[in-house]
Protein backbone atom coordinates (compact mmCIF):
# COMPACT_ATOMS: atom_id res chain seq x y z
CA UNK A 1 0.00 0.00 0.00
CA UNK A 2 1.29 3.44 -1.03
CA UNK A 3 2.32 5.63 1.99
CA UNK A 4 0.88 8.58 0.72
CA UNK A 5 -2.57 7.07 -0.14
CA UNK A 6 -2.27 5.98 3.62
CA UNK A 7 -1.92 9.13 4.60
CA UNK A 8 -4.39 11.17 2.42
CA UNK A 9 -6.74 8.69 3.63
CA UNK A 10 -6.02 9.34 7.16
CA UNK A 11 -6.34 12.86 6.74
CA UNK A 12 -9.59 12.93 4.77
CA UNK A 13 -11.72 10.68 7.44
CA UNK A 14 -14.67 9.43 6.79
CA UNK A 15 -15.66 6.99 3.96
CA UNK A 16 -12.06 7.84 2.62
CA UNK A 17 -10.58 6.02 6.27
CA UNK A 18 -12.95 3.74 6.02
CA UNK A 19 -11.99 2.53 2.65
CA UNK A 20 -8.26 2.81 3.49
CA UNK A 21 -8.72 0.53 6.42
CA UNK A 22 -10.02 -1.97 4.28
CA UNK A 23 -7.26 -1.28 1.91
CA UNK A 24 -5.02 -2.22 4.62
CA UNK A 25 -6.80 -5.55 5.36
CA UNK A 26 -6.39 -6.49 2.06
CA UNK A 27 -2.83 -5.52 1.40
CA UNK A 28 -1.38 -6.47 4.95
CA UNK A 29 -4.37 -8.27 6.26
CA UNK A 30 -2.69 -12.16 5.65
CA UNK A 31 0.18 -10.59 7.23
CA UNK A 32 -0.61 -9.16 10.16
CA UNK A 33 -2.80 -12.27 10.81
CA UNK A 34 1.09 -14.66 10.61
CA UNK A 35 2.73 -12.57 13.12
CA UNK A 36 -0.35 -12.91 15.62
CA UNK A 37 -0.62 -16.61 14.77
CA UNK A 38 3.31 -16.93 15.64
CA UNK A 39 2.52 -15.38 19.01
CA UNK A 40 -0.77 -16.77 20.11
CA UNK A 41 -2.78 -19.84 19.77
CA UNK A 42 -6.04 -19.10 21.16
CA UNK A 43 -8.53 -17.86 18.10
CA UNK A 44 -10.25 -15.14 20.04
CA UNK A 45 -7.20 -13.69 21.27
CA UNK A 46 -5.75 -13.59 17.40
CA UNK A 47 -9.23 -11.84 16.30
CA UNK A 48 -8.96 -9.09 19.74
CA UNK A 49 -5.14 -8.44 18.98
CA UNK A 50 -5.79 -7.84 14.98
CA UNK A 51 -9.04 -5.94 15.34
CA UNK A 52 -7.09 -3.83 18.18
CA UNK A 53 -4.68 -3.65 15.73
CA UNK A 54 -6.56 -1.97 13.22
CA UNK A 55 -8.46 -0.13 15.88
CA UNK A 56 -5.27 1.50 16.77
CA UNK A 57 -4.22 2.23 13.41
CA UNK A 58 -7.10 4.79 12.25
CA UNK A 59 -7.12 6.46 15.60
CA UNK A 60 -3.50 7.18 15.55
CA UNK A 61 -2.66 7.64 11.68
CA UNK A 62 -2.77 11.00 12.27
CA UNK A 63 0.90 10.09 13.44
CA UNK A 64 2.39 8.80 11.02
CA UNK A 65 4.72 10.67 8.92
CA UNK A 66 6.03 8.04 6.27
CA UNK A 67 9.60 7.33 7.54
CA UNK A 68 8.69 3.78 7.94
CA UNK A 69 6.46 1.60 5.22
CA UNK A 70 3.05 1.22 6.31
CA UNK A 71 3.50 -2.68 6.76
CA UNK A 72 6.59 -1.77 9.50
CA UNK A 73 3.89 0.27 11.26
CA UNK A 74 1.33 -1.73 11.20
CA UNK A 75 4.05 -4.19 12.55
CA UNK A 76 5.03 -2.52 15.15
CA UNK A 77 1.52 -1.77 16.37
CA UNK A 78 0.49 -5.45 16.37
CA UNK A 79 3.67 -6.72 18.30
CA UNK A 80 2.22 -4.06 21.08
CA UNK A 81 -0.57 -5.22 21.47
CA UNK A 82 0.68 -8.89 21.08
CA UNK A 83 2.84 -7.54 24.18
CA UNK A 84 0.55 -5.74 26.09
CA UNK A 85 -2.02 -8.76 25.84
CA UNK A 86 0.62 -11.62 26.56
CA UNK A 87 1.75 -9.20 29.66
CA UNK A 88 -2.32 -9.07 30.73
CA UNK A 89 -2.81 -13.12 29.98
CA UNK A 90 0.50 -14.89 31.52
CA UNK A 91 2.13 -12.23 33.92
CA UNK A 92 5.81 -13.77 33.70
CA UNK A 93 7.75 -14.18 36.79
CA UNK A 94 11.51 -13.65 37.28
CA UNK A 95 13.55 -16.35 37.41
CA UNK A 96 15.43 -15.09 39.81
CA UNK A 97 15.09 -14.08 43.42
CA UNK A 98 16.63 -10.71 44.60
CA UNK A 99 19.97 -12.76 45.53
CA UNK A 100 20.11 -13.59 41.82
CA UNK A 101 19.40 -17.48 42.80
CA UNK A 102 17.00 -19.08 40.30
CA UNK A 103 13.88 -20.14 41.94
CA UNK A 104 13.75 -23.73 43.49
CA UNK A 105 10.37 -24.22 41.54
CA UNK A 106 11.54 -22.62 38.90
CA UNK A 107 15.01 -25.21 38.45
CA UNK A 108 12.64 -28.02 39.24
CA UNK A 109 10.16 -27.29 36.59
CA UNK A 110 12.97 -26.36 33.72
CA UNK A 111 14.70 -29.42 34.70
CA UNK A 112 11.56 -31.58 34.38
CA UNK A 113 10.91 -30.06 31.24
CA UNK A 114 13.84 -30.54 29.66
CA UNK A 115 13.77 -34.29 30.50
CA UNK A 116 10.89 -34.86 29.44
CA UNK A 117 9.99 -37.40 26.48
CA UNK A 118 9.15 -34.47 24.02
CA UNK A 119 12.87 -32.79 24.96
CA UNK A 120 14.75 -35.97 25.09
CA UNK A 121 17.77 -35.18 22.33
CA UNK A 122 18.42 -38.97 21.65
CA UNK A 123 14.38 -39.87 21.12
CA UNK A 124 14.19 -36.72 18.13
CA UNK A 125 18.18 -36.66 17.15
CA UNK A 126 18.21 -40.16 16.18
CA UNK A 127 16.17 -38.59 13.56
CA UNK A 128 18.43 -36.16 12.57
CA UNK A 129 16.30 -33.69 12.42
CA UNK A 130 17.38 -30.80 14.31
CA UNK A 131 15.13 -28.07 13.31
CA UNK A 132 12.56 -30.71 15.24
CA UNK A 133 14.56 -30.87 18.20
CA UNK A 134 14.41 -26.77 18.04
CA UNK A 135 11.15 -26.70 16.99
CA UNK A 136 10.13 -28.79 20.54
CA UNK A 137 11.96 -26.63 22.74
CA UNK A 138 10.51 -23.53 20.92
CA UNK A 139 6.99 -24.55 20.98
CA UNK A 140 7.54 -25.34 25.34
CA UNK A 141 9.07 -21.89 25.78
CA UNK A 142 6.46 -20.34 23.64
CA UNK A 143 3.84 -22.00 25.98
CA UNK A 144 5.07 -21.13 29.08
CA UNK A 145 7.17 -18.01 28.60
CA UNK A 146 5.59 -16.85 24.90
CA UNK A 147 6.26 -13.28 25.53
CA UNK A 148 10.42 -13.92 26.20
CA UNK A 149 10.04 -16.18 23.05
CA UNK A 150 8.62 -13.54 20.99
CA UNK A 151 11.26 -10.84 21.90
CA UNK A 152 13.76 -14.21 20.88
CA UNK A 153 11.82 -14.11 17.43
CA UNK A 154 11.37 -10.71 17.00
CA UNK A 155 14.95 -9.70 17.82
CA UNK A 156 16.44 -12.31 15.11
CA UNK A 157 14.04 -11.24 12.62
CA UNK A 158 13.95 -7.44 13.00
CA UNK A 159 17.21 -6.92 13.94
CA UNK A 160 16.12 -4.87 16.58
CA UNK A 161 18.95 -3.12 18.83
CA UNK A 162 18.68 -3.02 22.93
CA UNK A 163 17.12 0.43 22.24
CA UNK A 164 14.59 -0.67 20.02
CA UNK A 165 13.63 -3.45 21.96
CA UNK A 166 13.52 -0.94 25.36
CA UNK A 167 10.71 0.80 23.34
CA UNK A 168 8.86 -2.32 22.14
CA UNK A 169 8.73 -3.33 25.87
CA UNK A 170 7.88 0.10 27.14
CA UNK A 171 10.86 -0.74 29.77
CA UNK A 172 13.67 0.80 30.95
CA UNK A 173 17.20 0.24 29.65
CA UNK A 174 18.16 -1.54 32.50
CA UNK A 175 15.05 -3.46 33.07
CA UNK A 176 15.18 -4.34 29.45
CA UNK A 177 18.69 -5.69 29.78
CA UNK A 178 17.63 -7.99 32.99
CA UNK A 179 14.56 -9.18 30.42
CA UNK A 180 16.87 -9.96 27.94
CA UNK A 181 19.03 -11.59 30.43
CA UNK A 182 15.99 -13.75 31.71
CA UNK A 183 15.65 -14.61 27.50
CA UNK A 184 18.89 -16.11 27.33
CA UNK A 185 18.50 -18.10 30.24
CA UNK A 186 15.44 -19.61 29.25
CA UNK A 187 16.40 -20.57 25.87
CA UNK A 188 19.37 -22.49 27.27
CA UNK A 189 17.09 -24.31 29.39
CA UNK A 190 13.99 -25.16 26.88
CA UNK A 191 16.58 -25.17 24.31
CA UNK A 192 19.53 -27.34 25.81
CA UNK A 193 18.82 -30.15 23.60
CA UNK A 194 19.02 -28.44 20.88
CA UNK A 195 21.64 -26.31 21.08
CA UNK A 196 23.92 -29.70 22.39
CA UNK A 197 23.00 -31.62 19.40
CA UNK A 198 24.16 -28.41 16.62
CA UNK A 199 27.24 -27.32 18.54
CA UNK A 200 28.21 -31.02 18.54
CA UNK A 201 27.46 -30.70 14.80
CA UNK A 202 29.61 -27.52 14.62
CA UNK A 203 32.73 -28.87 16.10
CA UNK A 204 32.81 -26.97 19.15
CA UNK A 205 31.32 -29.08 22.07
CA UNK A 206 29.94 -27.62 25.08
CA UNK B 1 25.33 -8.62 31.56
CA UNK B 2 28.18 -7.51 28.76
CA UNK B 3 27.64 -10.92 27.77
CA UNK B 4 23.74 -10.52 27.28
CA UNK B 5 24.46 -7.46 25.42
CA UNK B 6 26.88 -9.32 22.95
CA UNK B 7 24.33 -12.17 22.94
CA UNK B 8 21.43 -9.53 21.96
CA UNK B 9 23.62 -8.20 19.26
CA UNK B 10 25.03 -11.47 17.30
CA UNK B 11 21.07 -12.46 17.11
CA UNK B 12 19.72 -9.39 15.97
CA UNK B 13 22.86 -10.45 13.70
CA UNK B 14 24.59 -7.42 14.29
CA UNK B 15 28.56 -7.34 14.26
CA UNK B 16 30.07 -7.55 17.60
CA UNK B 17 32.40 -4.82 18.67
CA UNK B 18 35.98 -6.63 18.40
CA UNK B 19 36.56 -3.96 21.50
CA UNK B 20 34.31 -5.70 23.71
CA UNK B 21 36.20 -8.95 22.83
CA UNK B 22 33.18 -11.05 22.93
CA UNK B 23 33.04 -14.22 24.21
CA UNK B 24 33.14 -16.95 21.14
CA UNK B 25 30.74 -19.43 22.98
CA UNK B 26 28.22 -16.08 23.43
CA UNK B 27 28.51 -15.09 19.74
CA UNK B 28 28.05 -18.85 18.59
CA UNK B 29 24.91 -19.62 21.29
CA UNK B 30 23.45 -16.19 19.45
CA UNK B 31 24.30 -17.41 16.45
CA UNK B 32 22.78 -20.43 16.40
CA UNK B 33 20.03 -19.48 17.76
CA UNK B 34 19.20 -16.83 15.26
CA UNK B 35 20.08 -19.52 12.56
CA UNK B 36 17.01 -21.60 13.65
CA UNK B 37 14.66 -18.73 14.51
CA UNK B 38 15.44 -17.36 11.34
CA UNK B 39 14.79 -20.26 9.12
CA UNK B 40 11.68 -20.64 10.29
CA UNK B 41 9.06 -21.01 13.43
CA UNK B 42 5.95 -22.78 13.25
CA UNK B 43 2.96 -20.11 13.81
CA UNK B 44 1.77 -21.02 17.62
CA UNK B 45 -2.27 -21.16 16.12
CA UNK B 46 -2.14 -23.30 13.07
CA UNK B 47 -5.59 -21.70 11.05
CA UNK B 48 -6.97 -22.87 7.63
CA UNK B 49 -8.00 -20.89 4.52
CA UNK B 50 -11.46 -20.34 6.15
CA UNK B 51 -10.69 -19.53 9.70
CA UNK B 52 -8.20 -16.77 8.27
CA UNK B 53 -10.62 -14.70 6.70
CA UNK B 54 -13.20 -15.44 8.70
CA UNK B 55 -11.00 -13.78 11.66
CA UNK B 56 -9.72 -10.95 9.35
CA UNK B 57 -13.64 -10.29 8.46
CA UNK B 58 -14.45 -10.35 12.20
CA UNK B 59 -11.71 -7.79 12.56
CA UNK B 60 -11.98 -5.45 10.17
CA UNK B 61 -15.84 -5.43 10.82
CA UNK B 62 -15.28 -4.84 14.54
CA UNK B 63 -12.77 -1.99 14.01
CA UNK B 64 -14.35 -0.25 11.38
CA UNK B 65 -14.91 3.54 12.10
CA UNK B 66 -18.23 4.59 13.38
CA UNK B 67 -19.86 7.30 11.08
CA UNK B 68 -21.09 10.04 14.16
CA UNK B 69 -22.84 12.64 13.86
CA UNK B 70 -27.01 11.26 12.14
CA UNK B 71 -29.80 12.05 13.56
CA UNK B 72 -30.56 10.51 16.91
CA UNK B 73 -34.80 10.67 16.92
CA UNK B 74 -36.90 10.61 20.05
CA UNK B 75 -33.35 9.90 22.23
CA UNK B 76 -34.97 8.92 25.53
CA UNK B 77 -38.61 9.49 24.24
CA UNK B 78 -39.90 6.74 26.25
CA UNK B 79 -37.98 7.54 29.45
CA UNK B 80 -39.13 11.01 29.35
CA UNK B 81 -42.72 9.89 28.63
CA UNK B 82 -42.80 7.64 31.61
CA UNK B 83 -41.23 10.00 34.21
CA UNK B 84 -43.74 12.22 32.72
CA UNK B 85 -46.85 9.96 33.25
CA UNK B 86 -45.17 8.66 36.41
CA UNK B 87 -45.08 12.00 38.05
CA UNK B 88 -48.35 12.91 36.36
CA UNK B 89 -50.43 10.03 37.97
CA UNK B 90 -48.78 11.03 41.32
CA UNK B 91 -50.10 14.31 41.41
CA UNK B 92 -53.36 12.69 40.26
CA UNK B 93 -53.59 10.01 43.45
CA UNK B 94 -55.32 11.45 46.09
CA UNK B 95 -53.84 10.83 48.97
CA UNK B 96 -55.79 8.14 50.77
CA UNK B 97 -57.12 6.79 47.68
CA UNK B 98 -56.76 3.09 47.38
CA UNK B 99 -58.48 2.83 43.80
CA UNK B 100 -55.65 5.79 42.89
CA UNK B 101 -53.18 3.88 43.77
CA UNK B 102 -54.09 0.87 42.37
CA UNK B 103 -54.64 3.03 39.17
CA UNK B 104 -51.03 4.55 38.90
CA UNK B 105 -49.64 0.46 39.80
CA UNK B 106 -52.28 -0.33 36.56
CA UNK B 107 -50.14 2.48 34.56
CA UNK B 108 -46.45 1.48 35.56
CA UNK B 109 -47.56 -2.00 34.82
CA UNK B 110 -49.08 -0.64 31.09
CA UNK B 111 -45.85 1.78 30.26
CA UNK B 112 -43.28 -0.83 31.57
CA UNK B 113 -43.31 -3.03 28.51
CA UNK B 114 -43.04 -0.22 26.87
CA UNK B 115 -40.24 0.49 27.63
CA UNK B 116 -38.61 -2.87 26.86
CA UNK B 117 -39.96 -2.22 23.40
CA UNK B 118 -36.07 -1.31 21.84
CA UNK B 119 -36.34 2.29 20.78
CA UNK B 120 -35.11 3.90 17.74
CA UNK B 121 -32.71 6.07 19.91
CA UNK B 122 -29.10 6.21 18.81
CA UNK B 123 -28.93 4.18 15.82
CA UNK B 124 -25.88 4.97 13.58
CA UNK B 125 -26.08 3.44 10.14
CA UNK B 126 -22.14 2.81 10.00
CA UNK B 127 -20.50 2.26 6.81
CA UNK B 128 -19.02 -0.75 8.24
CA UNK B 129 -17.96 -3.20 4.75
CA UNK B 130 -19.30 -6.28 6.78
CA UNK B 131 -22.48 -4.12 7.95
CA UNK B 132 -21.75 -3.76 10.87
CA UNK B 133 -24.08 -1.34 12.62
CA UNK B 134 -23.58 1.13 15.56
CA UNK B 135 -25.68 2.17 18.02
CA UNK B 136 -24.43 4.37 20.84
CA UNK B 137 -26.61 4.34 24.26
CA UNK B 138 -25.11 5.52 27.87
CA UNK B 139 -26.39 2.13 28.98
CA UNK B 140 -25.10 0.03 26.14
CA UNK B 141 -25.23 -3.82 27.96
CA UNK B 142 -28.83 -3.32 28.81
CA UNK B 143 -29.69 -1.91 25.20
CA UNK B 144 -27.89 -4.84 23.74
CA UNK B 145 -29.80 -7.04 25.72
CA UNK B 146 -33.02 -5.48 25.55
CA UNK B 147 -32.23 -5.51 21.62
CA UNK B 148 -30.94 -9.00 21.80
CA UNK B 149 -34.33 -10.03 23.26
CA UNK B 150 -36.11 -7.89 20.47
CA UNK B 151 -34.65 -9.63 17.82
CA UNK B 152 -34.63 -13.25 19.41
CA UNK B 153 -38.86 -12.28 19.75
CA UNK B 154 -38.87 -11.76 16.02
CA UNK B 155 -37.88 -15.09 15.59
CA UNK B 156 -33.72 -14.57 14.93
CA UNK B 157 -30.61 -17.01 16.33
CA UNK B 158 -28.99 -14.58 18.68
CA UNK B 159 -25.35 -14.58 19.46
CA UNK B 160 -23.90 -11.94 21.79
CA UNK B 161 -21.13 -10.95 22.66
CA UNK B 162 -18.91 -8.37 24.47
CA UNK B 163 -15.41 -6.68 22.74
CA UNK B 164 -12.97 -4.04 23.95
CA UNK B 165 -16.25 -2.05 25.98
CA UNK B 166 -18.36 -2.69 22.66
CA UNK B 167 -21.12 -5.04 23.27
CA UNK B 168 -22.49 -6.56 19.84
CA UNK B 169 -24.99 -8.95 18.75
CA UNK B 170 -24.98 -11.04 15.66
CA UNK B 171 -28.59 -11.95 14.35
CA UNK B 172 -29.52 -14.77 11.91
CA UNK B 173 -32.60 -14.47 10.27
CA UNK B 174 -34.21 -16.69 7.93
CA UNK B 175 -35.28 -15.78 4.43
CA UNK B 176 -37.80 -14.27 3.65
CA UNK B 177 -37.88 -12.40 6.51
CA UNK B 178 -41.59 -12.57 8.76
CA UNK B 179 -43.79 -9.76 8.57
CA UNK B 180 -43.87 -8.91 11.69
CA UNK B 181 -39.56 -9.26 11.52
CA UNK B 182 -39.47 -7.08 9.00
CA UNK B 183 -41.65 -4.00 10.18
CA UNK B 184 -39.67 -4.27 13.80
CA UNK B 185 -35.83 -4.05 11.89
CA UNK B 186 -37.46 -1.53 9.74
CA UNK B 187 -38.51 0.41 12.88
CA UNK B 188 -35.67 0.08 14.03
CA UNK B 189 -33.50 1.08 11.23
CA UNK B 190 -32.04 -1.69 10.81
CA UNK B 191 -31.94 -3.87 7.43
CA UNK B 192 -30.15 -7.55 7.50
CA UNK B 193 -27.69 -8.01 4.96
CA UNK B 194 -28.73 -10.81 2.00
CA UNK B 195 -27.83 -13.61 4.10
CA UNK B 196 -30.25 -12.73 6.66
CA UNK B 197 -27.48 -11.44 9.06
CA UNK B 198 -28.04 -8.44 11.23
CA UNK B 199 -24.50 -7.37 13.20
CA UNK B 200 -25.20 -4.55 15.40
CA UNK B 201 -22.57 -3.55 18.11
CA UNK B 202 -23.83 -0.79 20.95
CA UNK B 203 -20.79 1.69 22.57
CA UNK B 204 -21.19 3.79 25.58
CA UNK B 205 -22.69 7.23 24.47
CA UNK B 206 -20.75 10.66 25.95
CA UNK B 207 -22.13 10.88 29.20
Amino acid sequence: MDKVRFMQGCAQGGAALNRMLQDVQTAFGKRLLWEAQQALRDLGAIQDVLQETLIKAWRYCGDFRGESEVFSWLRTILQRTIVDHLRKTRPEVPLQDDANQVHEEVELALIAAANSQAHDPLAVASSGDAQRLFDAGFDQLRAESPLAAMVMLWVARDQLSMEELAALLDRTPGATREYVSQCRKKARVYLAPWYRLVRDAEGTGP
Amino acid sequence: MKHDDQWLRALAGQATDQADSPDPATALEARLLRQALTAGVHPAADLSEAQANQLLSAALAGAAPKRAGTRTFCDGCVRRWRAFLTLGAGQWVPASGLAGALGLLALVLIINPLANEPDEAGILRSAGPAGLQSITDPQPLARRDQLALALTGWGADVQRYERLGRYGIDAQFELPLAPAAAAGLKRLGLKPDSAGVVKVEVVQADR
